[in-house]
């Protein structure tokens, strides 16, 4: 509770020391915060219930009476409230903090951003915060340590966020005519294995108040969809099949 | 025997870090021969690699960049007065020397915050106020409104101050024209548009070709710029009228 206020504060303070885009400053920060905020409770909080519960022996109060999946879908549901019930309350003072900005700024520096334009970083934030905890899921199924668990699922978001940009400079026009055709095809590949965690830059256009466009936001939502079912499934699997 | 106490490790581990960041300050201020740190920053490619999903606080941290190194060259500049005014021995030359290299990161952390983030506002404000005068950034000032134009689709000002300063610093009067005539097709756009716009368009392609663009002008935009268009168009025939009466 403490971190969304500090956020939302730290977000107005940062928009004060600039000229005209003040909103739109105060909206980077405010994405900013929520975005780490959801993968920091995903990454941090996520894996280490998991961790404990599946090395320290927790997880066998409750198999002998129950299946292994549902064991960890209900374990990963609870996580998920949780995350829920903090990015909702970060979206809510997103929305105090965002009425402060828009009613200290002028119109032509408000330029069609409204309220909603906190719930609709807070959703993109949620759509985050939960593929990573598919990517914890994942590790934590087959990962033998809590350390192993925190140290991979990590290194595997941190590869999802800086990958995307990555593989756009390397699949630029100029690079892909300078090498052969397998290794395009093997930065592809690679390409193909990490979701794209840049939300298809969706925070810069709702920061600016610009017209979000439906088709892109919807293979952008289709593909995280897709790439968490696949990868949560995977962890599942992998879960009814390890030494416990 | 003391390093096996919690307390010294602790203070072993911080008394570390300390002097490991100093040495680090200590090697930055050697590279950069100045007082002031972390101002150099990264190309914008990389940058909006590194920044991921978060491009608009990695613009916005150039813009902070940016304040910074203008800050140390107005503190440079009043040093410099003042140790010209005492007759010191410190040779002015050198501290332009400092500033212009000063001056080419402040350009460069602006051409990463407008690439980071096109739309960004401020960063053609600054371009304006910081750049745009000084005869030798007038052309990157031109190149970056420009941009800012293309990007900013809703604003006049961006494509008004690209044109002027194409006209006034470049001496180009078509990409003036442009510019300009662009700045006239945004909403709200200043009746003073109309005029400069016919002016640069008279620069490049004589008086004819202004006299059409405001007879166009004058069923294509609001009717509040009619009064403006038509004083125009009568000021540029006057000399044409003149000159078809003195054979």
């Amino acid at each position: 509770m403490a971190s969304t206020a500090v956020i939302a504060i730290g977000a107005i303070i940062m928009s004060n020391l600039f000229l005209l885009d003040t909103v739109k400053v105060q909206l980077d920060f405010l994405w900013l915060g929520m975005s780490l905020l959801g993968i920091a409770y995903a990454l941090i909080i996520a894996t280490g219930m998991l961790g404990q519960d599946i090395t320290q022996g927790i997880a066998y109060l409750f198999l002998p009476h129950m299946q292994r999946h549902a064991y960890l879908l209900a374990r990963i549901l609870g996580i998920i409230a949780g995350l829920l019930l903090l990015l909702t309350l970060m979206t809510l003072v997103s929305m105090l903090s965002l009425a402060w900005g828009l009613n200290h700024s002028s119109a032509a520096a408000i330029h069609g951003v409204t309220l909603w334009a906190a719930t609709i970083l807070g959703s993109v934030a949620l759509l985050q915060s939960l593929t990573v905890l598919s990517i914890v899921t994942f590790i934590c199924s087959w990962a033998s340590g809590p350390i192993e668990m925190m140290l991979f699922s990590s290194a595997f978001t941190g590869l999802a966020y800086l990958l995307p940009s990555v593989m756009q400079a390397m699949t630029s026009h100029v690079v892909m005519t300078q090498i052969p055709g397998w290794t395009a095809a093997l930065i592809h590949a690679v390409d193909y294995l990490f979701p794209d965690m840049t939300g298809a830059q969706l925070a810069l256009s709702v920061a600016h108040g610009l017209p979000l466009p439906p088709i892109e936001i919807s293979w952008f939502l289709i593909a995280q969809i897709g790439y968490m079912m696949t990868l949560s499934a995977i962890g599942f699997l992998l879960f009814a099949r390890r030494d416990l | 025997m003391i390093l096996r106490q919690p307390f010294a490790i602790w203070l072993c581990l911080a008394l570390g870090l300390c002097l490991y960041g100093l040495s680090l300050f200590h090697h930055q201020a050697q590279q950069t021969g100045r007082a002031v740190f972390f101002t150099g920053g990264l190309p914008p490619s990389a940058q909006q690699v590194l920044a991921g999903p978060f491009a608009g606080v990695a613009a916005d941290l150039n813009l902070l960049d940016v304040f910074s190194i203008y800050n140390v060259i107005r503190h440079r500049a009043v040093a410099g007065r003042q140790t010209s005014a005492s007759k010191h021995q410190t040779a002015p030359d050198k501290l332009m020397a400092d500033n212009s290299g000063l001056w080419e990161k402040l350009k460069q952390r602006l051409f990463a915050a407008q690439a980071l983030d096109p739309w960004f506002w401020d960063v053609y404000r600054l371009t304006v106020g910081l750049m745009a005068f000084h005869k030798q950034d007038a052309p990157a000032a031109v190149n970056l409104l420009s941009k800012g134009a293309a990007a900013r689709s809703w604003d006049w000002e961006m494509p008004f101050m690209a044109g002027y300063l194409a006209y006034d610093f470049l001496h180009d009067d078509k990409r003036a024209y442009t510019l300009m005539a662009e700045a006239l097709k945004r909403p709200n756009a200043p009746s003073l548009a109309v005029g400069l716009a016919a002016q640069f368009l008279k620069g490049s392609k004589g008086s004819a070709a202004s006299i059409r663009f405001l007879r166009y002008l004058k069923y294509t935009m609001p009717a509040s710029y009619r009064g403006v268009i038509d004083a125009r168009i009568k000021r540029l025939q006057q000399p044409m009228k003149q000159i078809k009466k003195q054979p």
